[in-house]
């Protein structure tokens, strides 16, 4: 139990191994990737935003177009971390043993796994900065401070690219980590006041929601898409600065343990 | 003696309750290369494990270049060069590119990383794979490139499991020569095998391993002048047992052995000779050189011990 929180150090290599991704992902899944990153905020602005926003006057003084926004900010960052070190992480983990080919040079577990998350993160940071684009263009984020959703999406993608790895440590095949977007993530999608307040939520699942890095991030990315640079914002990266924290020291340790034996 | 290159005392590996090394011991020295036979299972890949950081001991000393090893050994890590059994390249890049990759976990600046790539794809013969994706690359290949890769840090110490199983022989020709010009150059290698002749090509000394102990070590010819001799006769019959075939030629006190369908008479010196041996009516009779292989089974066994 004890060797699950020992304290990972992190060397510069790990930037050669989120290289290592980067060559990868330009070498084949970029276009349609990114294809996929921009489509997917306009397609949810559009129908979802001004569909079901036709029927909304405002939400908590906003437009429902300016309410969701954020929450759905969150959501594609979450959404392309998650992916990204789940069935990615897994297959260069178990299926092309990338990791141990790896850690055969001067590059430690530890900066193995520090690379693989930075770079789920990245693809976070991509589908924020989509969606960022998208909201600037139909006019519902306030500039300059919407633009510090940027390193909020990379945030949130290290939070949700070291829960998803230490998914992925555990896993055993693919059908694993169903159970993790089923059972975990798309709940908590519903729940993190990205569609409506939290408040309206009933009693005992309140202070859960509140717990959850989703609602968090939701909450940061609503202040600062609305150019409020405020101190509110200050708990929410505690937040997710600690889940970040936690899980990233048990992923590696995870990762350790499975690999070296 | 100088200090050995690695060195492995008393180790033990256990994994719950299986042990898999079971106190072993190996030196290999500058410049020699040192092969692990035996059967799957023997333990060969897992002691190897320990030498490249994919695992820690249970309880033995683990040392490399005179300094205990763990998996935390980033700086001896940069002076060994590791093949996997296991074809871990990179599938989405080229040839080309996954030496640039391999050579930024060196810390190698891409300057020099790319004329060494160059070097090493001209050295296991695939520059004009140059632009190929791994995909498109054969089996043999596939292998010279992870053994480009694993010199691309241009190491001291070579580790290499299993470099040409599945080959087909002229791939793993190249291979052996590729091998030999390395250790030409000072290359100090140590290698897993299970096939002999592989072993008799490379190694100047071989340990035979079964289930993680050494059963015997030395040069290949001294292994077999002193466990089988220099000739060994076969003798193989439909219808009379290897059993019933030596009670028949009173060969009960000469070193021989039997497998389900062979007798085996191992030729020390001047008993039996050649010619004292009856040539029977329906007995298959085979006179040959011993080779490593009979040391080996004669060693770990002629039955299937997986």
């Amino acid at each position: 139990m004890t060797d699950l929180f020992s304290l990972p150090l992190v060397g510069p290599k790990a930037f050669a191994v989120w290289g290592r991704n980067i060559r990868v992902w330009l070498k084949g899944a970029v276009w349609s990737s990114l294809l996929g990153e921009l489509l997917e905020p306009i397609l949810y602005l559009v129908f979802l935003g001004t569909g079901i926003g036709a029927f909304i006057p405002e939400m908590e003084g906003a437009t429902y177009l300016e309410y969701v926004a954020p929450g759905l900010l969150v959501m594609g960052a979450m959404w392309s971390s998650s992916f990204e070190n789940t069935y990615g992480s897994f297959t260069r983990m178990d299926r092309q043993k990338t990791y141990s080919a790896i850690v055969v040079t001067p590059v430690t577990m530890e900066e193995v796994v520090a690379g693989d998350i930075l770079w789920g993160a990245t693809k976070g940071l991509v589908a924020g900065a989509m969606m960022i684009l998208v909201s600037g263009v139909l006019g519902i984020a306030k500039f300059p401070a919407a633009l510090l959703c940027l390193p909020l999406s990379m945030l949130i993608g290290l939070v949700f690219a070291s829960m998803a790895l230490t998914v992925t440590a555990l896993a055993h095949n693919y059908e694993f980590f169903a159970y993790y977007f089923t059972v975990v993530l798309t709940p908590m999608f519903f729940i993190s006041g990205t569609w409506f307040p939290v408040s309206t939520l009933p009693g005992p699942v309140q202070p859960l929601s509140e717990a959850l890095p989703m609602t968090q991030g939701v909450t940061a990315a609503r202040l600062l898409m609305a150019g409020r640079l405020d101190f509110e914002i200050l708990p929410c990266l505690a937040w997710l600065l600690l889940y970040l924290f936690v899980f990233f020291t048990i992923s590696v340790n995870l990762v350790r343990r499975r690999l070296i034996r | 003696m100088p200090e050995p290159i690695a060195e492995l005392r008393g180790v033990v590996k256990r994994y719950g309750l299986l042990e898999v090394v079971a106190g072993l011991s190996l030196s290999v020295q500058k410049t020699e290369c040192v092969g692990l036979l035996g059967p799957n299972g023997a333990g060969k890949t897992t002691t190897l494990k320990l030498l490249t950081g994919q695992g820690t001991a249970t309880s033995g000393e683990v040392k490399l270049f005179g300094i205990p090893y763990n998996e935390r050994s980033k700086n001896t890590r940069s002076r060994i060069g590791v093949v996997t059994q296991d074809d871990t390249l990179d599938e989405e890049l080229t040839a080309f590119e996954n030496l640039l990759v391999f050579a930024r976990y060196f810390g190698i600046p891409v300057k020099d990383a790319r004329q060494r790539a160059e070097e090493l794809l001209a050295f296991v013969h695939l520059s004009e794979k140059h632009d190929a994706r791994v995909p498109a690359l054969s089996g043999g290949m596939r292998r010279r490139l992870l053994i480009a890769r694993a010199l691309v840090n241009a190491p001291d110490f070579l580790i290499l499991d299993e470099p040409t199983t599945g080959l087909d022989p002229q791939a793993r020709h190249l291979i052996w020569q590729k091998l030999r010009l390395l250790k030409r150059q000072g290359v100090t290698m140590l290698l897993t095998t299970h096939y002999m002749e592989e072993a008799e090509q490379l190694c100047d000394r071989l340990l035979i391993l079964e289930s993680g102990r050494a059963l015997a070590q030395g040069r290949p010819i001294d292994l077999i002048r002193e466990h089988v001799g220099e000739e060994v006769i076969e003798l193989r019959s439909g219808a009379l047992s290897p059993e019933a075939l030596r009670s028949q030629l009173g060969f009960e006190s000469f070193d021989t052995e039997l497998s389900a369908d062979t007798l085996y008479v191992f030729l020390r010196p001047g008993r039996p000779a050649p010619a004292e041996i009856p040539r029977i009516e329906g007995v298959d009779f085979l006179h040959r050189r011993a080779t490593l292989e009979d040391v080996f089974l004669r060693l770990a066994g002629r039955e299937l011990s997986e």
